[in-house]
């Protein structure tokens, strides 16, 4: 036995006696690191009492009432929506198109265009943020309503596409060439087989950009300027100048939205579904 | 009258020929199989007849209507994909009642004929599960349910079977003659398995590198080939070189590596003539194997005029009835040998031999050079 065996020889017969035991701990460990800020979150929407303290005296639903009768908060969710809806339309159609392109045609600049499309995912959010501003409003001169769509176009694109791509790539085109085969021309075999076997896909990137719309804080902040704010803007300026618990019930409706549009899309894109040929 | 007439037919992708001037016929109620090893043009050619690619140049003729240049959707012929290419999103019932809702069948009339064609073949009560709850040999059945319900003149099959095991795929090999005698229907089968095309088919076209090498019975193909590629390629044959030494009205003289041996002129297909190199070709089958007393290996000990040489036993492998045996001989290299006697043992001596009448001789002309091979694949 070496010497250097003789140092890690107990730490390895206490791994492998105690090696779930571990995992589990390590797992535990990972899951709070990721979600304990956010369920104290959740729990202080519950928190009586006008500041953001810890612990909270005691439990309340008032902050949900407070929410529910304000007008300003409520205006910021329907400006959001106002933007999200066409955005998310216009992203999921373009997505869509460059997954197809991408998916079945060999063109020049190919790899290009699956490059571009979602490149963007890795640029800085203040560095596009800027730019936007820079071109939208500066140098084309753009209504702020549109500027911003067009910004959440351009942010939600890229996840949409990487969503729908593999929609397209897994669909077996022999597929069609069966429905062809067995009588059914081009409208009907993309109506009834193309269609179906690629919904799915074009659904769960539909949803994530929505989230991602709904979300969306800096482009909006830099390109929408003054006017009606969105949800997330809307809580960025109850922090900054008025904090009250009503903005952990806000955050906590935003973890709704999010949560359920991310668990819809995943049950659509259920593996099973993308797993079989 | 044949039902598919294909004549001239030619597919080039770039500089590539992939099929080349192929001519054939498929008489209505026959099963044909195109055998060919991989990227012979086989299923380039049952494309071209299905209607997903478009011939550079010939004709294909179905029922006597020229066919080339309409949509596969309207041609009375349906294909059983490779892959399947079952529709995951539909029911197996749905997936076999696809082609009829085309063709504007009412949906009563369309049950009737897909619970009618789920009897068929077997796979009653399974209609309301989908494709991916089934084994292989299941979608398969499917597959062909959804290309039959239809009632075409022409059933396609793209190698459908060659995923399957070796008993799972015997057993639908009977199934699939069973269903055509059945239907009356004929089929258009393509593989690259002899095996496969020697059970069901009625008649064979056998493609090598786009071109046709011979078309005809199994029994023609295989007592008969036309070239050394057709008897390599259907079933398992020996190969010793040789050269024209002679030839007359009713006999060729042929010298191998030493040894005169006459054969009858039928056994070339093609003209010889004196110092022609030829490769002398006989099945394993034939070959005799006998013990033998002479130790060794003198050209004397040989048995002259005769297909006569004697070797060692290098490999023997039973397969049920029969024994094959790798021998390796003294004058022409490696043979294998199918006979029923197992009494040979590894490093046996023995003597083998076979009759004159059993050969084939083909001219070697550059097209197909000698690899010796002991005919095992």
């Amino acid at each position: 036995m070496s010497a250097v065996d003789r140092v890690t020889a107990p730490f390895e017969r206490f791994a492998q006696a105690h090696a779930s035991r571990m995992a589990t701990v390590v797992i535990v460990a990972v899951l709070a690191f990721l979600w304990l800020p956010i369920a104290v979150l959740v729990f202080m929407s519950f928190a009586d009492g006008g500041v953001l303290s810890f612990p909270p005296d005691q439990l309340t639903l008032r902050w949900y009432r407070v929410f529910l009768s304000n007008d300003a908060a409520l205006d910021a969710i329907v400006t959001t929506l106002t933007i999200s809806i066409p955005a998310t339309g216009i992203s999921v159609a373009l997505s869509t198109m460059i997954a197809y392109a991408v998916d079945r045609y060999v063109f020049p600049g190919r790899s290009w265009l699956q490059l571009l499309a979602t490149l963007p995912i890795i640029v800085p959010l203040v560095v596009t943020g800027i730019a936007m501003v820079l071109f939208f409003n500066g140098t084309l001169g753009l209504p702020d309503y549109v500027s911003v769509v067009i910004a959440h176009v351009i942010r939600t694109i890229p996840f949409a596409t990487l969503v729908i791509l593999p929609t397209f790539m897994s669909f077996d085109r022999r597929l069609e060439e069966a429905s062809k085969d067995l009588g059914a021309d081009e409208f009907e075999t993309f109506r009834q087989v193309t269609l179906p076997n690629v919904f799915p896909g074009i659904v769960a990137g539909g949803l994530l950009a929505f989230t991602l719309s709904f979300n969306e804080f800096v482009y909006t902040y830099f390109v929408k300027g003054s006017g009606d704010p969105t949800l997330p803007v809307y809580i960025w300026n109850q922090i900054r100048y008025n904090v009250t618990p009503e903005v952990n019930v806000i955050s906590v409706v935003f973890l709704a939205v999010a949560v359920s549009m991310v668990l819809a899309a995943v049950s659509l894109t259920r593996v099973d579904l993308i797993a079989r040929r | 009258m044949s039902l598919l007439r294909v004549r001239g037919l030619t597919k080039e992708f770039g500089d590539l020929v992939a099929v080349d001037d192929v001519d054939f016929d498929v008489a209505d109620g026959e099963f044909v199989s195109i055998l060919g090893p991989s990227g012979s043009g086989k299923s380039t050619v049952l494309r071209m007849v299905a209607g997903f690619e478009e011939p550079t140049e010939g004709e294909i003729a179905l029922d006597d209507v020229e066919i080339v240049g309409s949509p596969p959707f309207e041609r009375d012929v349906n294909m059983v994909f490779q892959d399947l290419a079952l529709f995951p999103h539909l029911t197996v019932a749905e997936n076999i009642g696809y082609g009829l809702k085309q063709s504007g069948v009412p949906a009563d009339e369309r049950r009737e004929r897909t619970e009618r064609m789920l009897e068929m073949v077997r796979l009653e009560g399974y209609g309301d599960r989908t494709p991916t709850e089934l084994s292989g040999g299941e979608q398969q059945r499917v597959a062909l349910a959804r290309a039959l319900v239809n009632e075409p003149a022409l059933v396609l099959f793209d190698e459908p079977l060659s995923s399957l095991d070796r008993k799972l795929r015997q057993h639908m090999q009977s199934e699939l003659q069973r269903i055509q005698v059945e239907t009356e229907t004929t089929f258009l089968y393509v593989t690259h398995d002899q095996e496969v095309a020697l059970a069901v088919s009625d008649r064979l076209v056998v493609l090598d590198d786009g071109e046709i090498q011979q078309v005809g019975t199994v029994e023609e193909l295989y007592e008969e080939p036309a070239s050394r590629f057709v008897a390599d390629f259907i079933g398992d044959v020996n190969a010793v070189e040789g050269r024209v030494t002679a030839v007359d009205d009713g006999t060729i003289g042929l010298d191998v590596d030493g040894g005169e041996v006459s054969i009858p002129r039928d056994a070339a297909v093609e003209d010889l003539a004196v110092d022609d190199a030829v490769d002398v070709c006989i099945r394993p089958f034939q070959v005799r194997v006998e013990p033998t007393d002479v130790d060794d290996s003198a050209g004397d000990a040989l048995v002259a005029g005769e297909f006569s040489t004697t070797g060692v036993v290098r490999s023997r492998s039973y397969q049920g009835s029969d024994s094959q045996y790798g021998i390796e001989t003294d004058r022409w290299g490696r043979l294998s040998a199918e006979v029923r006697s197992a009494a040979f043992d590894v490093d046996d001596r023995v003597t083998v031999a076979w009759d004159a009448a059993d050969v084939h001789v083909y001219r070697r002309d550059g097209e197909e050079p000698a690899d010796d091979r002991d005919g095992g694949s």
